[in-house]
Protein backbone atom coordinates (compact mmCIF):
# COMPACT_ATOMS: atom_id res chain seq x y z
CA UNK A 1 0.00 0.00 0.00
CA UNK A 2 2.78 2.41 0.94
CA UNK A 3 4.52 1.74 -2.35
CA UNK A 4 1.29 2.39 -4.25
CA UNK A 5 0.75 5.70 -2.43
CA UNK A 6 4.34 6.78 -3.10
CA UNK A 7 3.80 6.04 -6.80
CA UNK A 8 0.58 8.05 -6.77
CA UNK A 9 2.34 10.95 -5.06
CA UNK A 10 5.14 10.89 -7.62
CA UNK A 11 2.56 11.12 -10.40
CA UNK A 12 0.76 13.97 -8.66
CA UNK A 13 4.08 15.76 -8.26
CA UNK A 14 4.82 15.37 -11.99
CA UNK A 15 1.45 16.94 -12.82
CA UNK A 16 2.17 19.79 -10.42
CA UNK A 17 5.47 20.46 -12.18
CA UNK A 18 3.61 20.74 -15.48
CA UNK A 19 1.03 23.21 -14.19
CA UNK A 20 3.13 26.38 -14.59
CA UNK A 21 3.50 25.53 -18.29
CA UNK A 22 -0.27 25.21 -18.62
CA UNK A 23 -0.69 28.43 -16.67
CA UNK A 24 1.67 30.27 -19.04
CA UNK A 25 -0.34 29.08 -22.02
CA UNK A 26 -3.42 30.51 -20.32
CA UNK A 27 -1.85 33.80 -19.28
CA UNK A 28 -4.34 36.67 -19.33
CA UNK A 29 -1.83 38.64 -21.38
CA UNK A 30 -2.59 36.35 -24.33
CA UNK A 31 -5.75 38.39 -24.86
CA UNK A 32 -3.45 41.01 -26.37
CA UNK A 33 -1.84 40.81 -29.81
CA UNK A 34 1.72 40.28 -28.59
CA UNK A 35 3.21 40.07 -32.07
CA UNK A 36 2.10 43.51 -33.22
CA UNK A 37 3.57 46.49 -31.39
CA UNK A 38 1.50 49.67 -31.69
CA UNK A 39 2.33 53.20 -30.60
CA UNK A 40 -0.18 55.78 -29.46
CA UNK A 41 0.44 59.45 -28.71
CA UNK A 42 -2.08 61.78 -27.17
CA UNK A 43 -3.49 63.49 -24.13
CA UNK A 44 -4.23 61.69 -20.86
CA UNK A 45 -7.95 61.89 -20.08
CA UNK A 46 -8.02 60.06 -16.75
CA UNK A 47 -5.72 57.89 -14.67
CA UNK A 48 -6.04 55.09 -12.12
CA UNK A 49 -2.85 54.73 -10.10
CA UNK A 50 -4.25 51.50 -8.69
CA UNK A 51 -3.61 47.82 -7.94
CA UNK A 52 -3.31 45.24 -9.33
CA UNK A 53 -2.58 47.25 -12.51
CA UNK A 54 -2.52 50.97 -13.08
CA UNK A 55 -4.61 52.30 -15.97
CA UNK A 56 -5.09 55.48 -17.93
CA UNK A 57 -7.39 56.70 -20.65
CA UNK A 58 -5.55 58.27 -23.55
CA UNK A 59 -7.07 60.34 -26.34
CA UNK A 60 -5.27 59.22 -29.50
CA UNK A 61 -6.28 58.54 -33.13
CA UNK A 62 -9.59 60.25 -32.43
CA UNK A 63 -10.43 57.49 -29.93
CA UNK A 64 -10.24 57.16 -26.18
CA UNK A 65 -7.97 54.20 -25.41
CA UNK A 66 -7.85 52.32 -22.14
CA UNK A 67 -4.15 51.65 -21.50
CA UNK A 68 -3.27 48.97 -18.94
CA UNK A 69 -0.09 49.99 -17.13
CA UNK A 70 1.91 48.34 -14.30
CA UNK A 71 1.33 47.99 -10.53
CA UNK A 72 1.88 51.31 -8.66
CA UNK A 73 4.81 49.84 -6.70
CA UNK A 74 6.70 49.09 -9.93
CA UNK A 75 5.81 52.39 -11.61
CA UNK A 76 6.99 54.33 -8.58
CA UNK A 77 10.24 52.33 -8.38
CA UNK A 78 10.93 52.98 -12.07
CA UNK A 79 10.40 56.71 -11.74
CA UNK A 80 6.75 57.22 -12.68
CA UNK A 81 5.26 58.72 -9.53
CA UNK A 82 1.53 59.22 -9.08
CA UNK A 83 1.69 62.98 -9.70
CA UNK A 84 3.62 62.48 -12.97
CA UNK A 85 0.59 60.70 -14.41
CA UNK A 86 -2.12 63.33 -14.55
CA UNK A 87 -5.02 64.17 -16.88
CA UNK A 88 -4.15 66.81 -19.48
CA UNK A 89 -0.53 65.66 -19.84
CA UNK A 90 0.82 64.54 -23.22
CA UNK A 91 2.03 60.92 -23.30
CA UNK A 92 2.99 58.11 -25.67
CA UNK A 93 2.59 54.39 -25.07
CA UNK A 94 3.98 51.38 -26.90
CA UNK A 95 2.24 48.08 -26.47
CA UNK A 96 -0.24 45.54 -27.72
CA UNK A 97 -3.88 46.02 -28.66
CA UNK A 98 -6.58 43.82 -27.14
CA UNK A 99 -7.84 41.12 -29.52
CA UNK A 100 -11.53 41.83 -28.96
CA UNK A 101 -11.86 45.11 -27.06
CA UNK A 102 -11.14 47.60 -29.82
CA UNK A 103 -9.85 50.49 -27.71
CA UNK A 104 -7.93 48.63 -25.02
CA UNK A 105 -4.19 48.09 -25.03
CA UNK A 106 -1.54 46.78 -22.67
CA UNK A 107 1.37 49.20 -22.52
CA UNK A 108 4.91 47.83 -22.52
CA UNK A 109 6.39 51.28 -21.97
CA UNK A 110 5.25 54.83 -21.53
CA UNK A 111 7.02 57.97 -22.73
CA UNK A 112 6.11 60.95 -20.62
CA UNK A 113 7.92 64.30 -20.25
CA UNK A 114 10.74 63.01 -22.48
CA UNK A 115 11.32 60.05 -20.15
CA UNK A 116 10.75 56.41 -21.16
CA UNK A 117 9.54 54.08 -18.41
CA UNK A 118 9.52 50.34 -19.02
CA UNK A 119 6.41 48.74 -17.54
CA UNK A 120 7.24 45.02 -17.88
CA UNK B 1 -24.37 43.24 -9.31
CA UNK B 2 -24.96 46.40 -7.37
CA UNK B 3 -23.62 45.13 -4.07
CA UNK B 4 -20.20 44.39 -5.59
CA UNK B 5 -20.10 47.84 -7.17
CA UNK B 6 -20.77 49.29 -3.71
CA UNK B 7 -18.05 47.10 -2.15
CA UNK B 8 -15.56 48.24 -4.78
CA UNK B 9 -16.44 51.88 -4.20
CA UNK B 10 -15.96 51.62 -0.43
CA UNK B 11 -13.23 53.46 1.46
CA UNK B 12 -11.56 50.13 2.31
CA UNK B 13 -11.49 48.95 -1.31
CA UNK B 14 -10.00 52.25 -2.46
CA UNK B 15 -7.34 52.06 0.24
CA UNK B 16 -6.33 48.54 -0.87
CA UNK B 17 -6.21 49.49 -4.58
CA UNK B 18 -4.51 52.83 -4.02
CA UNK B 19 -1.72 51.81 -1.65
CA UNK B 20 1.72 51.45 -3.17
CA UNK B 21 2.93 49.24 -0.28
CA UNK B 22 -0.34 47.91 1.07
CA UNK B 23 -1.39 45.75 -1.87
CA UNK B 24 1.92 43.83 -2.23
CA UNK B 25 1.90 43.39 1.58
CA UNK B 26 -1.61 41.87 1.49
CA UNK B 27 -0.61 39.71 -1.47
CA UNK B 28 2.45 38.41 0.37
CA UNK B 29 0.38 37.68 3.49
CA UNK B 30 -1.99 35.67 1.30
CA UNK B 31 0.87 33.57 -0.08
CA UNK B 32 2.26 33.01 3.45
CA UNK B 33 -1.18 31.93 4.67
CA UNK B 34 -1.66 29.48 1.79
CA UNK B 35 1.88 28.10 2.26
CA UNK B 36 1.28 27.44 5.99
CA UNK B 37 -2.17 25.95 5.38
CA UNK B 38 -1.30 23.65 2.49
CA UNK B 39 2.12 22.73 3.93
CA UNK B 40 0.82 21.80 7.36
CA UNK B 41 -2.37 20.08 6.22
CA UNK B 42 -0.39 17.99 3.70
CA UNK B 43 1.57 16.42 6.58
CA UNK B 44 -1.65 15.47 8.39
CA UNK B 45 -3.23 14.18 5.16
CA UNK B 46 -0.22 12.00 4.29
CA UNK B 47 -0.30 10.51 7.79
CA UNK B 48 -4.03 9.82 7.34
CA UNK B 49 -3.28 8.11 4.03
CA UNK B 50 -1.07 5.74 6.01
CA UNK B 51 2.43 7.10 5.58
CA UNK B 52 4.97 7.04 8.44
CA UNK B 53 2.74 5.19 10.89
CA UNK B 54 5.45 5.42 13.58
CA UNK B 55 4.63 9.12 13.84
CA UNK B 56 1.79 9.41 16.36
CA UNK B 57 -1.28 11.03 14.81
CA UNK B 58 -2.18 13.05 17.91
CA UNK B 59 1.38 14.38 18.33
CA UNK B 60 1.56 15.40 14.66
CA UNK B 61 -1.89 17.01 14.85
CA UNK B 62 -0.99 19.08 17.92
CA UNK B 63 1.71 20.83 15.92
CA UNK B 64 0.37 20.77 12.35
CA UNK B 65 -3.31 21.63 12.89
CA UNK B 66 -2.76 24.97 14.70
CA UNK B 67 -0.24 25.94 11.99
CA UNK B 68 -2.79 25.04 9.30
CA UNK B 69 -5.49 27.03 11.13
CA UNK B 70 -3.25 30.10 11.45
CA UNK B 71 -2.45 29.75 7.74
CA UNK B 72 -6.15 29.56 6.91
CA UNK B 73 -6.94 32.67 8.96
CA UNK B 74 -4.10 34.65 7.35
CA UNK B 75 -5.22 33.56 3.87
CA UNK B 76 -8.90 34.27 4.57
CA UNK B 77 -8.26 37.71 6.06
CA UNK B 78 -5.92 38.87 3.31
CA UNK B 79 -8.12 37.19 0.71
CA UNK B 80 -11.13 39.17 1.86
CA UNK B 81 -9.18 42.42 1.36
CA UNK B 82 -8.05 41.31 -2.11
CA UNK B 83 -11.67 40.44 -2.96
CA UNK B 84 -13.02 43.78 -1.76
CA UNK B 85 -10.56 45.63 -4.04
CA UNK B 86 -11.84 43.85 -7.17
CA UNK B 87 -15.23 42.49 -6.13
CA UNK B 88 -17.02 42.87 -9.47
CA UNK B 89 -14.32 41.30 -11.60
CA UNK B 90 -13.74 38.41 -9.17
CA UNK B 91 -17.42 37.60 -8.83
CA UNK B 92 -17.55 37.31 -12.63
CA UNK B 93 -14.44 35.08 -12.70
CA UNK B 94 -15.32 31.37 -13.02
CA UNK B 95 -11.95 30.25 -11.63
CA UNK B 96 -12.51 32.36 -8.52
CA UNK B 97 -16.00 30.90 -8.01
CA UNK B 98 -14.67 27.34 -8.37
CA UNK B 99 -11.92 28.13 -5.91
CA UNK B 100 -14.34 29.45 -3.29
CA UNK B 101 -16.58 26.41 -3.85
CA UNK B 102 -13.65 24.08 -3.17
CA UNK B 103 -12.68 26.08 -0.05
CA UNK B 104 -16.21 25.41 1.24
CA UNK B 105 -15.96 21.69 0.41
CA UNK B 106 -12.52 21.56 2.08
CA UNK B 107 -13.98 23.16 5.19
CA UNK B 108 -16.91 20.73 5.28
CA UNK B 109 -14.50 17.80 4.80
CA UNK B 110 -12.38 19.01 7.74
CA UNK B 111 -15.47 19.54 9.89
CA UNK B 112 -16.79 16.07 8.96
CA UNK B 113 -13.43 14.52 9.89
CA UNK B 114 -13.11 16.27 13.22
CA UNK B 115 -16.72 15.70 14.29
CA UNK B 116 -17.12 12.10 13.19
CA UNK B 117 -13.73 10.45 12.74
CA UNK B 118 -11.13 12.19 14.89
CA UNK B 119 -12.80 11.11 18.16
CA UNK B 120 -11.69 7.53 17.64
CA UNK B 121 -8.18 8.43 16.54
CA UNK B 122 -6.67 7.20 19.84
CA UNK B 123 -7.27 3.65 18.59
CA UNK B 124 -5.07 4.11 15.53
CA UNK B 125 -2.73 6.75 16.91
CA UNK B 126 0.29 4.56 16.09
CA UNK B 127 -1.31 2.56 13.31
CA UNK B 128 -3.25 2.63 10.06
CA UNK B 129 -6.29 4.95 10.04
CA UNK B 130 -9.67 3.43 9.10
CA UNK B 131 -10.98 3.81 5.55
CA UNK B 132 -13.13 6.85 6.38
CA UNK B 133 -10.18 8.75 7.79
CA UNK B 134 -8.02 7.81 4.80
CA UNK B 135 -10.67 9.04 2.38
CA UNK B 136 -10.99 12.31 4.32
CA UNK B 137 -7.20 12.73 4.25
CA UNK B 138 -6.94 12.04 0.51
CA UNK B 139 -9.85 14.38 -0.21
CA UNK B 140 -8.29 17.09 1.94
CA UNK B 141 -4.96 16.84 0.10
CA UNK B 142 -6.62 16.98 -3.33
CA UNK B 143 -8.95 19.82 -2.32
CA UNK B 144 -6.39 22.17 -0.77
CA UNK B 145 -3.85 21.67 -3.55
CA UNK B 146 -6.64 22.37 -6.07
CA UNK B 147 -7.58 25.51 -4.15
CA UNK B 148 -3.96 26.68 -4.38
CA UNK B 149 -3.76 25.97 -8.13
CA UNK B 150 -7.10 27.64 -8.88
CA UNK B 151 -6.12 30.64 -6.76
CA UNK B 152 -2.94 31.14 -8.76
CA UNK B 153 -4.92 30.71 -12.00
CA UNK B 154 -7.34 33.57 -11.24
CA UNK B 155 -4.78 36.08 -12.55
CA UNK B 156 -4.55 34.19 -15.84
CA UNK B 157 -8.21 33.51 -16.65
Amino acid sequence: VEEYIMKLLRQMFAVLLLLPVLALAHHGWSEYQGDKLIKLTGKIVSTGYENPHGTMQLEADGKTWLCVLAPPFRMETRGLAKDALKPGIQASVEGYAHRTKGTEMRAERIIIGGKTIELR
Amino acid sequence: MEIFTAIEASQLARAVRGGVWLYPLINTTHVLGVALLVGAITLVDLRLLGLVRSLGFSALSRLALPVAMIGFLLAAGSGLLLFVAEARELFANTTFLWKMGLVAVGGINALFFHLLLAAGSARWDAGTPPTGARVAGGASLALWVSVLVLGRMIAYT
